[in-house]
């Protein structure tokens, strides 16, 4: 039986948050629902570790932020990626594929299978 | 919205992670509240479900003080590295522009140091050090006195020995 959503694996958040900002600067409700989108609602993303997550990503200079106004005329605070967070995305989505189709082959499961 | 200008003018004095972390929560939840609401729920239920959903806040707030702070820290210390290397930058352009200016800078400054350093040295090892000898508190001068002049002569060991 599948259950309903799937865990994160660990540094998998990473990786999609910053996935997220590549394509437009936003707010962290918006990274929330931009990863929601993307991946079907089959991930459970949770504030308690988006928001560290976020902040993490920050001190470590791959994303900045900055207080704006929202859609809906809010003070927010949106996330934008930065130049070397560019290159790291890059580097991680590399890693990452190679891990995947590693794990793939050892379990002998084709890649596009599900 | 007063209170919203004011903290504005307030930034200028530094961040305050304790009000950003504030607000940012606040913008998540509210935005929850809406999506909640647009799908039907009542106002209530859905600030209920919202924070039902956020988690234990408080001890998120805690956790992203800590490294909102950090953070700060961080980054304020890149701040004043990345002045320091443009300050630097300015310098090395500015004596470039004027080579006259800046020999006569470099010779001035070379000139003092070493004659600071020379005669610092001198005075150091006649003045300053303890002779490098054993007993150096014990150490006499030998010489010819007259009762009237006091000492008029330095002699030798060897020749004080020979008297």
């Amino acid at each position: 039986m599948q259950s309903e959503t799937l865990e994160l694996l660990r540094g998998t958040l990473d990786l999609l948050i910053m996935r997220a900002l590549k394509v437009e600067p936003t707010h962290g409700y918006g990274v929330l629902k931009w990863i929601e989108r993307a991946t079907g609602d089959q991930l459970k993303i949770e504030e308690g570790s988006l928001y560290p997550a976020l902040y993490r990503l920050q001190k470590r200079g791959w994303i900045s932020s900055e207080w704006g106004v929202s859609d809906n005329n809010r003070r927010a605070r949106f996330y934008e990626l930065t130049p070397d967070g560019r290159h790291q995305l890059d580097a991680e989505v590399a890693d990452f594929v190679r891990f995947a189709r590693v794990v793939f082959q050892a379990l002998d499961v084709p890649a596009h299978s599900s | 919205m007063e209170r919203d200008r004011s903290r504005r003018y307030l930034r200028f004095f530094g961040a305050r992670p304790e009000s950003d972390v504030d607000d940012e929560i606040a913008f998540h939840l509210e935005m929850r509240e809406r999506e909640l609401v647009a799908l039907g729920m009542n106002p209530d239920a859905a600030r209920a479900e919202a924070r039902r959903r956020f988690g234990d806040r408080s001890r998120l707030e805690a956790q992203m003080r800590q490294l909102e702070h950090q953070h700060d820290r961080t980054a304020s210390r890149r701040a004043s590295w990345h002045t320091l290397h443009a300050d630097m930058g300015y310098v090395l352009r500015t004596l470039v522009r004027q080579p006259l200016f800046s020999l006569s800078v470099i010779l001035t400054l070379g000139l003092s140091i070493g004659a600071n350093a020379t005669i610092f040295s001198a005075v150091n090892a006649y003045l300053l050090k303890p002779l490098p000898v054993k007993n150096a508190d014990r150490l006499a001068a030998v010489g010819l006195m007259e009762t009237t002049r006091g000492m008029i002569a330095n002699v030798s060991f060897p020749m004080y020995r020979g008297v």
